[in-house]
């Protein structure tokens, strides 16, 4: 995985995250060790507002494939949060017994 | 960064519009207050009385015609209840039809692929048998016949398709089983409050599409119910939804027309107001993404009686299985319950976001979208133990508060259909 220059430092990240859609990201969430999500979210968040400025300043339809595996990240960061923020664990709790997949997840092309 | 971040759901004051303080039996008497039975959540003859008395006789929503964006687009939908598959297919004439998903020669399920269980959607000309490869046209008509002189007189020309009534409201697709024919159109089944209550809707504009969808041990009525009420969001969700806690657990009077009904859930959110990090930065939440669309909607204006100018969401529920949600400021949500077994359902969701027009919007909709499935999980999980308490039959009835008004007139709704069926067998004119 390449990042666009001035966000390099993230490409450690990218083997793991760099993925296509919302089902791959939720089953690398329950598959990721708690460190892993922590240490995940809370690097992203630290760069979030440069992220976002740089990507916005990029209409949609002109990402480099570095800008799209720059905007992959953050959202795999959006899929991770709760599990960071709210539940404190990989699975919704309770959950244990529910099946749910998306099978129509508009991504960025 | 974190001190943004409000985790004291007390500091919410919110204009209310003077509707929480309603007591919805005094607006709706006629549903009572009495204990409740949940006889047909647990039982198969109910789930085969259902077939009959519910599903054979309403407009069922199987879509929304966005999926069939060409000639030729098609897509099937499984409805396990009826035992039956149907194609949705936009023909030569842009017209959509739906028609029953088995070849008129041997049987054979006509469109599918790897497991015939599965749904499929593609884009064909002419729908082939794998069977014995007779062929036919996106009107249904027979188009292709292998070996026209092995057949006797005109059977192999006369193969065709059958159709299933379907009509379109705003876009979303219903079908109708009835034997005989549909008793009444679309918009005569729904009433005019809810057929006219989109007219104000942008959903041109809806192009972004999210769909997933979800079995769970439990019958189809108790998603309904969960998604009914918000009162239990203060207690399963109270992690995840703390910034809505004083907002839409308490709602306003539901209007009703028949079978249907129309609920909304007010309030406002204040604009600095996250009650997380990822909300924050990402500007979503649990009704989805926070940022303005392109067109902004309006509070739906005939969901509402009297003035009321702050709103977060209302939802158009569709008897039997289908629910429409528009949230403030601007996505759409639909649900749809479907039976497998008394105690198994599959549940749909669809999610519609106008473009988005930088990154952040795109990144608000989809952080808001696996927000809401987290929400999900939690609900979704929450129905096979209710699904199993139930069936203990450790009691034979059951209180609804005040707040799940709802609930009592949608099991008012099925009982009533279900006896009624009942009658009429009882009278042999089912």
């Amino acid at each position: 995985m390449t990042l666009p220059s001035m966000f390099a430092d993230l490409e450690r990240f990218g083997d793991k995250w760099d993925l296509p859609d919302y089902n791959a990201r939720y089953e690398a969430r329950l598959t990721s060790s708690m460190d892993e999500l922590t240490d995940f979210f809370e690097t992203i968040l630290n760069r979030i507002d440069a992220i976002k400025a740089y990507l916005d300043d990029i209409p949609l339809t002109e990402y480099s494939d570095e800008d799209k595996c720059l905007a992959r990240l953050m959202f795999a960061f959006g899929v991770v949060g709760p599990a960071v923020e709210i539940f404190r664990t990989q699975r919704v709790p309770d959950s244990g017994a529910t099946s749910f997949t998306m099978t129509l997840d508009t991504d960025i092309a | 960064m974190a001190n943004t971040v409000n985790q004291n759901p007390d500091d919410i004051i919110v204009a209310g519009g003077g509707c929480y303080d309603q007591r919805h039996y005094e607006d709706h008497p006629d549903l009572g207050t009495d204990l409740i039975s949940y006889e047909h959540v647990i039982s198969p003859a109910s789930f085969e009385l259902e077939r009959e008395a519910i599903f054979k006789r309403c407009w069922i929503n199987v879509g929304r015609d966005t999926r069939l964006p060409k000639v030729g687009s098609y897509f099937t939908k499984e409805i396990e209840i009826l035992k039956t598959s149907i194609i949705v297919v936009r023909g030569r004439d842009k017209k959509v039809r739906a028609f029953h998903n088995v070849c008129p020669h041997r049987g054979n399920k006509l469109v599918w692929e790897g497991d015939p269980s599965e749904e499929k959607s593609g884009k064909c000309m002419a729908f082939f048998c794998k069977y014995h490869g007779l062929g036919y046209a996106l009107d249904g008509k027979m188009q292709v016949l292998k070996d026209p002189d092995n057949w006797f007189g005109t059977q192999g020309e006369d193969l065709h398709l059958v159709e299933v009534p379907l009509e379109s409201w705003n876009g979303f697709l219903f079908v109708n089983f009835t034997k005989g024919g549909p008793k009444e159109t679309l918009r005569e089944y729904m009433g005019e409050h809810i057929w006219n209550a989109l007219d104000d809707l942008p959903l041109d504009l809806y192009t972004e599409h999210v769909s997933g969808k979800g079995e769970i041990n439990s019958n189809w009525k108790t998603l309904h119910d969960a998604f009914s009420e918000a009162w239990h969001g203060a207690t399963l969700h109270s992690e995840a939804m703390v910034s809505l806690r004083n907002i839409i657990f308490r709602a306003p009077p539901t209007r009703f027309d028949g079978p249907h009904r129309t609920a909304i859930a007010c309030g406002t959110v204040p604009d600095d107001y996250y009650s997380f990090e990822l909300e924050r930065v990402s500007r979503s939440s649990v009704t989805g993404t926070r940022i303005p669309p392109a067109q902004p909607i309006e509070a739906p204006r005939a969901a509402f009686n009297e003035e009321q100018t702050d709103w977060v969401a209302v939802t158009y529920t569709v008897f039997p299985n289908f629910q429409f949600q528009v949230y403030a400021p601007g996505h759409i949500m639909t649900y749809n319950y479907w039976p497998l077994a008394y105690n198994r359902m599959r549940f749909e969701i669809n999610q519609y976001y106008q473009a988005p027009r930088n990154f952040s919007e795109l990144f608000a909709q989809k952080t808001g979208t696996a927000i809401v499935l987290d929400n999900i999980y939690q609900d979704l999980g929450t129905l096979e133990a209710t699904q199993r308490g139930l069936e203990s039959c450790v009691y034979d009835s059951y209180p609804l508060i005040d707040e799940e008004h709802n609930i009592r007139h949608f099991h008012k709704m099925v009982d009533e259909r279900l006896r009624a069926y009942q009658e009429e067998l009882a009278n042999g004119n089912a």
